[in-house]
């Protein structure tokens, strides 16, 4: 009976570690800094759920300020720090960067 | 005649097939008709109820428009077109802002744009997807009255069309690509 008992908690942990590691991995996924997907596709998965936050007027495929390293651009339309926190820090390892531009209008009339 | 659905096409309740294109627009000549030109007819299409493109286009009247690709400012276009990439340079004539210049800053954008209702004036909102975002700052590239301009590589001569421009705010402006438009309007480029 001891012997089963020892078999039964080395499964266990052995189980816990697994699935930790399974956490670390899907974590890893999220923040990145290597994204596995085109920016196109995260883009494409993420604007409607981005869209649904208050004041977010849009989303694009834009470059951080050296104009080179892709990132995800969330606009607003006045500034609200509720929904500045709800909007993440990084999807699917690229940077969002979030901008404070004002309502996008039809520029059809004076 | 490649123009913008709200600048051409009026709300989608006034404007009808038919319906005379002015130039200058009524405000620049005080609302009165009489000091502008006929220069095409309305063919509508509404694009802005049934498409993700805000566009319009109009029959010429002969002899009224040139017809080989011109535009004030930028000379005669290329007839075929291209993708935006981004930093890429682009330039566009308008209505308000004359000729101007900037770059493509992103890409795919999903947008949230506000209409002013013409008949009532109320606003109303539409969403677009896969648009052109191009640098404003300031609103020096795109301003009021712009829309309807054609956005094009800032090369000479014959810079090929990249978007149709209709939209905007303080520091980016939107363009449908313009093969959208195109296939929307079942319509093909002039130019060389």
């Amino acid at each position: 009976m001891p012997h089963i008992r020892a078999t039964v908690s080395v499964s266990l942990v052995v189980l816990v570690l697994s699935s930790i590691v399974v956490c670390h991995q899907n974590m890893a996924q999220s923040t990145s800094p290597r994204p596995n997907r085109d920016i196109n596709v995260v883009l494409a998965a993420h604007d409607k759920e981005l869209l649904a936050i208050a004041d977010v007027v849009g989303v694009y495929a834009g470059t951080m300020q050296d104009s080179q390293t892709p990132c995800l651009r969330v606009m607003l339309a006045r500034k609200n720090p509720e929904s500045e926190r709800k909007i993440p820090r990084m999807i699917d390892g690229y940077p969002v960067v979030i901008q404070v531009t004002g309502t996008i209008r039809a520029l059809d009339r004076p | 005649m490649l123009e913008g659905d709200k600048v051409l096409g009026g709300n989608n309740r006034i404007a009808q097939t038919g319906d005379p294109v002015i130039q200058p627009g009524l405000i620049d000549e005080q609302c009165n008709r009489n000091l502008a030109q006929t220069v095409g007819t309305l063919v509508k299409k509404r694009s802005l109820a049934t498409s993700n493109t805000d566009c319009a286009i109009a029959r010429i009247v002969s002899g009224m428009v040139r017809t080989d690709g011109a535009i004030l400012g930028i000379g005669t276009i290329s007839h075929s077109i291209s993708a935006a990439s981004l930093n890429q340079h682009v330039k566009k004539s308008g209505r308000s802002t004359g000729t101007t210049h900037s770059h493509v800053s992103g890409l795919n954008a999903t947008v949230r744009v506000a209409f002013t209702n013409e008949c009532n004036g109320g606003t109303y909102y539409k969403t677009f997807n896969g648009q052109i975002v191009v640098a404003n700052p300031s609103h020096g590239f795109l301003r009021s009255s712009d829309s309807g301009s054609l956005l094009v590589q800032d090369i000479s001569p014959n810079p090929r069309a990249i978007g149709l421009l209709f939209a905007g705010n303080n520091t980016e402006a939107f363009a449908n690509p313009i093969g959208q438009v195109l296939n929307f309007l079942g319509a093909t480029m002039v130019g060389n």
